[in-house]
């Protein structure tokens, strides 16, 4: 088995590189039929994402790692010697190691991503509409996207927060519980504000009220976020039937006080409400958070929650590292085993084939043996077949054990044994 | 014998906790079968108890509260499946291997129940499924109030890692109707069988009058819940105030006087 994985990413090239090298959809077909039509690489999948494009390639018989790269370089309009310091390739059991460390966001930029496995899911659907992705990538993919999962549900890689927006989302989750069917009121249009904002709509919140100093700025934001706009005067009315207020103004003053959410809480019947104020000064009074149901956080907080995330899914990292190392180990050694196993198949085809055309061409001397010595004859001839070819089986295998494919690939063309995907079932 | 297999169960439960936190890469420490082994043991250990007294020994201590223990494990073997319930575990478990412990030295004494009336052990297997309730709905109580705890201080790290705050409130307020309806339920059975066995002279019984306290505290909780609307800390004090009660009480009547009913 021969595997490449050539390309570049956000470790190797900056945006402006990037940019030019990536493709849509629509033009990653075309991009792998080439691959075939120029004899480069018999099957392939290309993953083109913000932060890589990235090429997985079977080559075609007597290509290498470096002859993909600089195809798929030149096939892009540029020259090998430019892109040269940007392009990355790996082969073999590296190329395989490579494939499950980007499905298991391990190469992203942050750790733990989620969408990579569903770009990589694209690419791989992709490749297999255009007949591009044969029996070696589909094994490949496959085992890539089981690797990802495992990493996901083996590790803390993907649990924790690692932005503002997520965890707020967090911090109110720990009070409330699902946000599914949830309500909240963001009050003001920072940065921040709209991050977590977002986040909470992503968790499936019911319901979005925004009030801002300028109606028309909330009705704005409201219609972008499907949500209801509110006068920042009617704040009180809509404060006790939100489970989530975020306040994200410039207003630097306290626009929400600890009397009128005393109020608030009696009126909710002292059921949780989560507070989270990201503005600078800020708008929420930090005493509220003394109130019974009142759960209050600041954007330090959200910072803290974040920092934590990011250092749990450091830790996280190493223990997915030596899941995708054992993986790939395991996997190489059973694709290596299976390719030796059909080479193996292949030779004793032909070598059975020529011994029963030879046994057919001897058939009217033979006709006259009695049937006992007609079957000796024939188990003779097996088993010279079977002794002359075990130093090639032995040495086949050797070369297939060292991943020497290549030369294994070169001794069975020698042998004059057809490749796979030419033989006729 | 059957203290051996109930040590054996209790190993069980606390084996699993210990290799947790010595190997927490292990997966060995997080299959299921420590958890229903331990149960089976504990079973098993009632079982003989019961076949040993030639009945089932309500007035032993040892065997109520192994019993307790044992419905305590199985309320979190019912839980052991939901996310972020590891800190629960912790608790439940660790609440019954004390039960467990506790009653591997209290007296054994006293007779076995009288298994020809059906009344009797609806009675008892009302009260100790009622109890067990109790004792969840404290074991939620407690991680409730720790829980908070940490949000108000703004302890925020690994608390992803803890169960929400409205989960456990939810399962608090199941925990808890399940087993008042029960604990009612028993009491009922227990005062029909009572009004019939005139002889039994239980009018003077410290249980009775306990669990009758007992039955008004949760009642009271369960009210302003269910009325008032109130609910976490509020709902947490009350289950844990509740089962302190109950402990008191089960103490007291164990311990001092020497037997329940």
């Amino acid at each position: 088995m021969n595997l490449v994985a050539v390309g570049i990413s956000h470790h190797t090239a900056p945006v402006e590189v990037r940019e030019q090298l990536a493709m849509g959809p629509a033009g990653v077909p075309g991009l792998l039929h080439r691959l075939q039509d120029d004899a480069v690489g018999a099957e392939g999948v290309l993953l083109s994402t913000c932060n890589r494009v990235e090429l997985y390639a079977v080559p075609a018989a007597g290509r290498s790692a470096v002859d993909v790269a600089e195809w798929l370089a030149s096939t892009t309009g540029h020259r090998a010697r430019t892109l040269g310091r940007h392009l990355f390739a790996y082969q073999q059991q590296d190329a395989l190691k490579h494939v499950f460390r980007v499905a298991s966001s391990l190469d992203s930029m942050i750790i733990g991503e989620p969408q990579i496995v569903g770009q990589l899911r694209d690419a791989y659907r992709l490749a297999t509409s255009a007949h591009t992705a044969g029996p070696v990538m589909r094994r490949v993919m496959d085992r890539a996207l089981h690797v990802a999962k495992r990493v996901r549900t083996e590790t803390d890689i993907a649990r924790e927060a690692v932005s503002v927006g997520r965890a707020g989302v967090e911090l109110a989750q720990q009070v409330l519980g699902s946000l599914d069917g949830r309500s909240a009121l963001l009050i003001g249009a920072g940065a921040h504000g709209k991050l977590v904002a977002t986040s909470l709509l992503g968790y499936g919140l019911g319901e979005l009220i925004v009030a801002n100093r300028t109606f028309e700025r909330a009705a704005g934001l409201a219609r972008r976020f499907g949500g209801t706009a509110v006068h920042l005067d009617d704040l009180e009315r809509h404060l006790p039937r939100v489970d989530v207020v975020v306040t994200s103004t410039g207003a630097g003053r306290l626009l929400v006080t600890r009397a009128q959410m005393a109020r608030v809480v009696r009126q909710r019947r002292y059921r949780s409400q989560v507070l989270l104020d990201l503005s600078v000064p800020r708008n929420i009074d930090p005493a509220i958070h003394d109130l019974d149901g009142v759960y209050r956080f600041d954007v330090d907080d959200l910072r803290e929650v974040a920092a934590q995330g990011v250092a749990r899914r450091r830790q996280a990292a190493q223990v997915a590292e030596d899941i995708v190392q054992d993986e790939a180990a395991r996997a190489w050694t059973q694709m290596q085993g299976e390719q030796h196993r059909a080479a193996l198949a292949r030779i004793m085809r032909r070598a059975e084939r020529i011994r029963a055309e030879e046994l057919e061409r001897a058939d009217k001397v033979l006709a006259g043996l009695p049937p006992k010595q007609r079957k000796a004859v024939e188990a003779m001839t097996r088993a010279i077949v079977k002794k002359v070819l075990h130093p090639a089986m032995h040495q086949s295998r050797t070369w297939a054990e060292e991943g020497d494919l290549l030369r294994l690939e070169a001794a069975l063309t020698a042998l004059g044994v057809v490749p796979p995907d030419s033989e006729t079932p | 014998m059957t203290r051996w297999i109930a040590i054996a169960a209790g190993v069980a439960y606390l084996v699993p906790l210990l290799g947790e936190r010595l190997q927490p890469e292990s997966d060995r420490w997080r299959r299921s079968g420590w958890l229903f082994g331990g149960l089976g043991l504990h079973l098993v250990s009632l079982v003989i108890e019961v076949w040993r007294h030639g009945g089932v020994p309500l007035s032993s201590m040892r065997f109520g509260l192994g019993a307790l223990a044992l419905w305590v494990v199985a309320g979190w073997a019912v839980l052991h499946r939901r996310p972020q319930m590891e800190s629960l575990r912790q608790l439940l478990v660790g609440l019954a291997l004390v039960l467990l412990g506790i009653a591997q030295v209290a007296p054994d004494a006293g007779g076995s129940a009288d298994l020809s009336s059906p009344w009797f052990l609806a009675h008892v297997a009302l009260i100790l499924v009622g109890l067990s309730g109790l004792a969840v709905s404290f074991t939620l109580s407690v991680l409730w109030l720790v829980v908070r705890r940490r949000l108000k201080r703004k302890k925020l790290r690994g608390i992803a890692r803890l169960p929400t705050l409205d989960t456990l409130d939810r399962l608090n307020y199941q925990a808890m109707a399940l087993g008042f309806v029960s604990l009612t339920a028993g009491m009922a059975v227990g005062a029909m069988w009572a009004a019939t066995h005139p002889e039994a002279e239980l009018g003077a019984d410290i249980t009775i009058w306990g669990t009758l306290v007992l039955w008004c505290w949760y009642a009271v909780g369960l009210h302003t819940r269910l009325v008032s609307g109130w609910r976490g800390r509020l709902a947490a004090v009350f289950g844990v105030g509740g089962f302190v009660g109950l402990g008191a009480m089960v103490t007291i009547a164990g311990l001092v006087l020497r037997g329940w009913h």
